[in-house]
């Protein structure tokens, strides 16, 4: 019996000491796989070794932080102590989460639009506001009138706000009734001035009841399978505007929706818990099996997107590429998504004025959150690009600046706070920039007028591109295709990855397995007629001839 | 390094374990000696040195003592040694606190204040001071052998379990065991589960109820409600006490697993039926220290009752003043003697013939208002939070969700828990030193379930705070 007891205690004090010295192990060899955390974190630096450091007590503090965050099996621990917390407390451990009835999940800024409470995270006061939304919406309707002489349609489209659809879920709050609600503004007054407008919250409110199933995620902050009825609205809306005849969408075989989760919990992703909730029966979503119907007189439009993640789930859910022949997305922070494949640029890096003359629909895409962001400075970036030349701008901006760094007044005004005259003039000189940029009309009088009538004389460059014939054969064009896929490819780490295993399983070098995979992508795309051929300066048969 | 920090429980603890139970038991006590002064240098890095230097000194002073035939020259000795190792405690802790006053008193008569320089106070000198006069004294007394070891006695002194926040363990206690121990397989396993449940306790519960505790006591407290006011008094109660005996725990456990017995120093302290009983249950190892060092050479009761009462109120001022060098801390300790000598006049009789709930209530009560003059700094803020606590106001509210409740309830339902039959009997089960084999795997389980949580909650948040770290 004493034997066994002791046997009993060796096992458990072994066991315990595998568990104790796990996460050590782990911390050095990383040798299990461990899900990582949703979120964005910032990354903590290695300690700063140093006598002195150690002294003072800093690199202490540095490597505790540094192993708080880096310790084996830390994401686990993290979802064990968020799951104890949900599940005993339902509480959260996640910024700007807010927990509403019946286990549906909002973001803050979500349940503060709702509430009246929004507009005062981006403006001060109310008559800031609305002199902020007018001037954008005046500056929407010049960008409109240019874009249109180029035959180019600019719209709103408006994502519904989970907020405003299922409002009986949030938590009772007191409303502010002296704000004011972004979208609806935005909505009442472009529609007054005639700015195509399609506001997807309140169609979703109306089609909530009637709809077989739930049309926002419980637990998610976008959309679900119902965004690809928005997006044959917005296909719709778009036809009415131009007569083009655009793809429709078919669904067929609806089902419980299985696919997408991530997409459908988003909120409940970024709450790091060990498990998911079980949805019950009245908040299930469905989805189905998507056709695009296209005829020989469809039309793949090229769409540059200006808006917020809502996007993203339409990029999830449907095949965007058979609908559109290319799109841009310009997210807000400051990123710019290019094609299909989503590959990310900083917005720095894109030439703007190119895509937008590309583009024959620019839909500024957003939610109602969104709106109190106005457009993230595009309306105002792309006046200025589509109506002044670069050199010009850079010249009056400098002039601009200038003049208000030597303003005794201004100067006198900032003295107290920047005492240094070097600092100084280099603050009002920021200041002054990032004023410019939000409010373009103060400093170039050719954009104050009702509609604009100076043009950047690189519209013209681009145009006479835009409708170019193609210098070259089918098959040159087919190869540039493929050199560009290619180059998609190295770009997109997770794809690399596949290739580089089915290299490693070919025995081949791994650019030649990029290569065929490319060629392979673009020879899809070609029997599915996702690509649409320009005119060959040199056909087949010329160029055979030449040979 | 508290060791309810990751760094601790995921790297120094196994690394520690590992080196220690792979050491031959004849270097085992090098092992913990270097591992212990290790834990304290990286905490104290201009402390350690000082901390050996002590040591080294007041080991010689105490052999040259105990090896002196002389009664005078003993008598030297060991003043020598309570001197050095008070006036290192008298400095490091209280010169910024006379100099603060003396330079308030200048102030008060229009004088210059005198210029003085900030003494920075090494991690866990109350403790270890403690430690060393108790040394002496009971090598002087004869209680115990002066250490044939140096090592032994730094390591008696710097031992990491018990260096920085207690229980203070007399050297009588653990003599035998650094010079010879066992360490079982039930023992290892028992400590560590005694290691967690203190972490539990400290992490879990503790943790929880001092965020909620500290954005009371942040508020305003002449605008605060009245309900506010006991919630943040309550919620501190609670807070201190598993703060503190849950790093008791920790340490207990710890020092079980490598075959020591270090003394338990809470005893359910707030189901006391008087403030004295109070003293025997809470902090007990400061309470013995205080009694056999300190009260008993005052005379104790053995003179006149007035003098009883002055012994009494001296021990209770000193005790208050060990607890920080603050006012507070004073008037802490103040209203804690008042109330025993209360009880030596009359309340004790008072307490019995009411019975057992209500004087357990009433000493809870007292304790809760002590509590408050330990947790709010200066006099008129203290004054302001009684206001508020009897003056039956409304006011500035804290919105609590239901984590805080659900641990507060718990809280006081482990504190009260002995009071019933059953309640000890769970006691008895969780906090025994020897288990079944049973009882051990379902432990196994709980303890798993919990060390991971309390690692995960380190990990979340960044609110950790140890208020005896301080002391």
């Amino acid at each position: 019996m004493k034997s066994v007891k002791n046997i009993s205690f060796t096992i458990i004090f072994i066991i315990l000491m595998v568990i104790l010295c796990l996460p050590f192990f782990q911390s050095f060899t990383n040798i299990f796989n461990i899900k990582p955390l949703s979120g964005q974190f910032d990354e903590v630096p290695a300690p700063e070794v140093s006598f002195e450091n150690y002294r003072q007590g800093i690199m202490q503090k540095q490597l505790e932080k540094y192993i708080s965050e880096n310790y084996g099996f830390r994401e686990w621990t993290i979802r064990c102590y968020n799951q104890y917390l949900w599940d005993f407390f339902k509480k959260e451990n996640v910024e700007h989460v807010v927990i509403g009835k019946d286990g549906w999940l909002f973001y803050q800024h979500h349940v503060d639009d709702y509430y009246g409470r929004e507009m005062f995270r981006w403006q001060e006061n109310t008559d800031i506001a609305y002199n902020k939304y007018e001037r954008e919406i005046r500056m929407m309707n010049k960008l409109r009138s240019i874009l249109h002489e180029y035959g180019i349609e600019f719209l709103m489209f408006i994502a519904p706000d989970k907020a405003f659809v299922y409002p009986e879920y949030l938590p009772e709050q007191t409303y502010d009734t002296t704000t004011i609600n972004a979208r609806k503004y935005y909505v009442k007054r472009l529609t007054e001035t005639g700015f195509p407008i399609i506001d997807m919250t309140e169609w979703f409110i109306q089609m909530r009841d009637t709809a077989s199933f739930c049309i926002m995620p419980s637990k998610g902050a976008h959309w679900n399978f119902s965004c690809v009825y928005a997006v044959d609205s917005l296909l719709r809306f778009m036809e009415g505007l131009t007569g083009d005849e655009l793809a429709h969408i078919k669904i067929s075989n609806w089902r419980k929706a299985t696919h997408f989760q991530n997409v459908e919990r988003d909120i409940e992703e970024s709450m790091n818990l060990l498990r998911r909730d079980p949805i019950g029966k009245k908040f299930a979503t469905k989805e189905g099996d998507i056709e695009i119907i296209r005829t020989s007189k469809t039309k793949r439009p090229n769409v540059l997107f200006v808006g917020n993640s809502y996007l993203f789930q339409i990029q999830d859910y449907l095949p965007t590429e058979k609908i559109f022949s290319q799109i841009g997305h310009q997210y807000y922070h400051n990123i710019f998504y290019d094609g299909f494949g989503r590959i990310e640029y900083p917005l720095e890096e894109i030439d703007m004025l190119k895509k937008i003359m590309e583009a024959d629909y620019v839909v500024f895409f957003l939610d109602g959150c969104q709106a109190y962001k106005t457009s993230y400075g595009f309306v105002e970036n792309a006046l200025q690009n589509l109506c002044l030349s670069k050199e010009y701008r850079e010249q009056r901006r400098a002039f601009y600046v200038d003049s208000i760094c030597h303003d005794d007044a201004t100067l006198k005004r900032y003295a107290k706070d920047f005492p240094d005259m070097q600092e100084r003039i280099q603050h009002i000189g920021s200041e002054t920039y990032a004023q410019m940029d939000s409010d373009p009309e103060s400093v170039f009088s050719e954009l104050r007028v009702p509609f604009p009538t100076a043009r950047n004389p690189r519209i013209q460059d681009i145009l006479q591109h835009k409708n170019e014939i193609f210098q070259g054969s089918r098959e040159q064009f087919i190869d540039s295709l493929v050199k560009a896929t290619e180059e998609e490819i190295w770009h997109k780490p997770d794809l690399l990855n596949e290739i580089k295993k089915k290299a490693k399983a070919k025995s081949i070098s791994l650019k030649q397995a990029v290569r065929d995979d490319a060629v392979w992508i673009v020879n899809d795309k070609i029997n599915k007629e996702l690509i649409t051929f320009p005119q060959f300066s040199i056909t087949t048969q010329t160029k055979k001839n030449e040979k | 390094m508290v060791f309810s920090s990751n760094i601790f429980l995921l790297f120094f603890l196994p690394i520690f374990l590992i080196a220690y139970f792979l050491s031959p038991k004849r270097i085992k006590n090098y092992t913990l000696l270097i591992f212990s002064l290790i834990f304290y240098a990286y905490g104290a890095p201009d402390f350690i040195l000082f901390l050996i230097g002590e040591c080294i000194l007041n080991y010689f002073i105490v052999k040259l003592m105990s090896k002196s035939e002389k009664t005078v020259r003993k008598k030297l000795l060991c003043t020598l040694s309570i001197v050095l190792s008070l006036g290192m405690l008298l400095y490091f802790k209280y010169a910024n606190f006379f100099m603060e006053n003396l330079n308030a008193v200048l102030g008060c008569f229009h004088r210059p204040e005198l210029g003085w320089a900030e003494v920075a106070l090494p991690i866990g000198i109350s403790f270890f001071t403690f430690q060393s006069i108790t040394y002496t004294i009971d090598v002087y007394r004869k209680t115990t052998e002066a250490s044939p070891k140096l090592s032994n006695y730094i390591l008696y002194i710097v031992m990491f379990p018990q260096l920085i926040a207690g229980p203070i363990v007399r050297y009588n206690t653990v003599a035998e065991e650094i010079q010879n121990r066992e360490s079982t397989m039930e023992n290892r396993v028992v400590g560590f589960y005694r290691f967690v449940i203190g972490l539990s306790k400290k992490v879990l519960i503790a943790n929880v109820l001092a965020q909620a505790a500290d954005s009371i006591f942040a508020l305003e407290y002449g605008n605060m409600s009245t309900a506010t006011a006991w919630i943040g008094m309550l919620a501190y109660t609670m807070q201190i006490y598993f703060d503190f005996s849950g790093y008791s725990d920790m340490a207990i456990g710890l020092g079980m697993m490598m075959g020591f017995h270090f003394p338990e120093n809470f005893m359910n302290p707030y189901t006391s039926t008087s403030i004295s009983d109070f003293w025997r249950n809470w902090h007990i190892t400061l309470g013995t220290f205080m009694k056999e060092y300190l009260y008993i050479p005052l005379g104790g009761n053995r003179k006149s009752v007035v003098r009883t009462y002055i012994n009494l109120a001296i021990v209770f001022l000193c005790s208050g003043f060990w607890h920080g060098a603050a006012w507070n801390f004073i008037l802490w300790g103040a209203f804690h003697g008042f109330f025993i000598i209360l009880d030596r006049l009359f309340m004790l009789n008072i307490l019995k013939k009411i019975g057992r709930i209500p004087s357990m209530l009433l000493t809870f009560f007292v304790v809760n208002l002590g509590w408050v003059l330990f947790r709010v700094e200066g006099v008129s803020p203290i004054a302001d939070y009684f206001t508020t606590l009897f003056g039956f106001q409304g006011g500035e509210t804290i919105s609590l969700d239901a984590h805080f409740w659900f641990i507060f309830a718990l809280a006081i339902v482990f504190s009260f828990l002995t009071v019933f039959k059953f309640g000890q009997k769970i006691q008895d089960l969780i906090f025994a030193e020897h288990y079944t084999t049973k009882r051990t795997w379902i432990m196994l389980v709980f303890v798993v379930i919990l060390f991971i949580l309390s690692v995960g909650a380190l990990t979340v948040t960044d609110f950790n705070p140890f208020i005896y770290f301080r002391f």
